[in-house]
């Protein structure tokens, strides 16, 4: 008689079990808890497929080392943030195929450092504030120079010669809230935070410098999908990959009418979170492009 | 003579375990290709379909038991079962590529019992699952989802194809690139998005609605519940909100260079403003729902199901 076990003791052994190194008898529980649990089948499922198309992906190497950039920023002074200036920006728990999960995990990878260093940023909370919690300070400042032009991007053409990508990319900041367990996330900060009126910055960063940050902490990440998508151009269908070019160019041109309306109104938080919500879509297409099975 | 009746006896002993795997293996052939077939299930037990090309048809039905019907042009079929788990898919590693490259349609038909739990996957078949009444994720690259009759959580995606889901009692995430999405009769929180497509939802009931798209439309008919949140976004898409009169919620709304239609009159409240050009608060009714509606381009028609607003359309 084995014990059934739960999602989350799953996800513990789940290595184990993968590998084939778990005791018989708790192998069964797992097994017992996988047959009949729709979230752990389909997890184990989708494992399998990872690691047969694993072995297919061409070696990753990092395009440089981040340790430095890490290091500077963990290093860097703290500047105290005014009180009030920023919210918690929640974004709900997207479903994520775990198929899609490991692959987008390694081919983010390398840019996630500065990500994540993005998104600390614009998702400090109040709570973290109040209590004087040290947040990373702007220890580099990219230099616009740096950023990449606002040109259009194509996920299956490789760009012309001194053309760059779209540089800014990426879900900072998801402007959405999730009902929690217990009711409907209403608070007026987190609001606020969402529309990007709360959006924490420093006291020496403008939303010049912040667009600057951004275009290009995404433009690596958005760079490196359309990398991928590129390589796997001739595994999909001519179909598919018609229609992703096409919506690819919708979200092109929403991104070039953000970007001038965001450069006549720097200024405008709402824009800019407009911009970033349509470079989230960019970001999102090139993911599922990336990962799409092959032929098709 | 009896050493000549020993090694003939012997020799048919040995041969006849090879002349049944001979009729085995054909069998098997066989049903590589083809499956009808019924097996039985546990309560809530999970289906497990995928196929690269053809069509996958799930229906649930009062009987215990899983049915299937598959068949495979070309490649195999994968069919394992066992009591808490049913899966079949298609295999197409024996070299059953057709010529021009494309493979084989697959056709499944399978009747499960209420309440299982189903996991689809095609690649360009078209997936359709009715009155399942379990859980269910579905997704399809460039064919269309339609799924009639979930509960709990309903997952649904697809590239290029349509995603139409009905009569579903729990969360619902549709999403698609190209395809249109459209919701009705659901009774729990729903996420939908689409880049080119066309998001409709109708007749919702829930405290929960995130929509977003960037060229195309977002249509919601559905309540206002008084501790929901209802927020709807796109770039250059129209967003067209029926709502019923005794609606209660502050609206945020805002558009850059779109159009804002309302049927609800536009009254600021104390301490509520227009921030600016494009951009508004304003509250109806209790004002406690919270309704949040942007654009960049796209017009935002806010109408009343009670009249008969000329703007309105379902």
């Amino acid at each position: 008689m084995t014990e059934n076990m739960s999602c989350d003791a799953i996800d513990a052994v789940l290595p184990d079990y993968l590998e084939g190194t778990m005791e018989p008898v708790l192998r069964q529980s797992a097994e017992a808890h996988i047959s009949s649990c729709l979230r752990c089948s389909a997890l184990v499922r989708d494992l399998g497929k990872i690691t047969a198309e694993a072995r297919m992906l061409p070696e990753l190497v990092p395009s440089r080392d981040l340790w430095k950039g890490i290091d500077a920023r963990i290093a860097a002074p703290v500047i105290p943030l005014g009180a009030g200036q920023a919210a918690p920006r929640t974004a709900p728990p997207r479903r994520v195929r775990p198929a899609w999960m490991g692959i987008a995990a390694a081919a983010l990878m390398m840019s996630t450092a500065g990500v994540t260093y993005f998104l600390t940023v614009r998702t400090l909370t109040p709570a973290g504030i109040a209590s004087g919690i040290a947040q990373p300070a702007p220890a580099v400042v990219l230099p616009v120079a740096e950023s990449t032009t606002a040109g259009a991007v194509e996920g299956f053409t490789e760009p012309r010669a001194g053309e760059s990508s779209d540089p800014r990319s990426g879900r900072p900041a998801a402007s959405d809230v999730r009902p929690s367990a217990a009711g409907i996330e209403t608070s007026p900060a987190v609001r606020t935070a969402a529309r990007g009126g709360g959006v924490a910055s420093f006291a020496s960063e403008t939303p010049q410098v912040r667009d600057a940050q951004t275009d290009v902490v995404y433009g690596r990440e958005i760079e490196m999908l359309q990398r991928i998508v590129r390589s796997r151009k001739a595994q999909l269908d001519s179909s598919t990959v018609t229609i992703i070019e096409r919506n690819l160019r919708v979200i092109d041109a929403a991104i070039e009418q953000s970007r001038a309306a965001l450069a006549r109104d720097p200024a405008s938080g709402s824009l800019s979170d407009q911009l970033t919500r349509v470079l989230d879509k960019k970001v999102e297409l090139l993911r599922t492009a990336a990962l799409l099975p092959a032929s098709t | 003579m009896k050493l000549i009746h020993v090694v003939a006896a012997a020799a048919l002993v040995t041969a006849l375990p090879f002349a049944l795997t001979a009729q085995d293996r054909d069998r098997l052939q066989r049903d590589r290709h083809q499956i009808d077939t019924t097996v039985s299930i546990e309560r809530q037990g999970s289906v497990d379909l995928s196929l690269v090309s053809g069509r996958i048809r799930v229906t649930g039905w009062d009987r215990k038991d899983v049915k299937v019907t598959a068949s495979i042009d070309e490649g195999s079929l994968k069919f394992n079962a066992n009591p808490s788990r049913v899966t079949l898919s298609v295999d197409h590693r024996d070299g059953s590529r057709r010529r021009h490259g494309s493979l084989g349609d697959a056709r499944f038909d399978v009747f499960v019992p209420r309440g299982t739990r189903l996991i689809l996957e095609a690649v360009s078949g078209d997936i359709i699952a009715s009155g399942v009444q379990g859980e269910i994720e579905a997704g399809s690259v460039s064919g269309d989802v339609s799924v009639t009759g979930a509960v709990r959580d309903v997952s649904l995606e697809s590239v290029s194809g349509s995603v139409h889901v009905s009569q579903v009692t729990g969360n619902l995430s549709a999403e698609s690139v190209s395809g249109d999405v459209r919701a009705e009769g659901i009774n729990g929180n729903v996420e939908a998005s689409t880049v080119s497509g066309t998001v409709r939802l109708l007749g919702i009931q829930t405290r929960y609605v995130r929509t977003e798209s960037v060229s195309g439309d977002i249509i919601y008919t559905g309540n206002i519940d008084p501790a929901g949140k209802y927020d709807f976004e796109s770039h250059s898409g129209t967003l067209r909100l029926n709502l019923p009169r005794g609606a209660g919620a502050q609206f945020e709304v805002e558009t850059f260079s779109g159009d804002v239609d309302s049927d609800f009159a536009i009254t600021m409240q104390p301490g509520e403003r227009k921030r600016n050009k494009g951009r508004f608060e304003f509250t109806i009714g209790d004002g406690r729902a919270r309704v949040s509606a942007q654009t960049f381009s796209g017009r935002i028609i806010i109408n009343d199901t009670s009249t008969d607003s000329p703007t309105r359309r379902d």
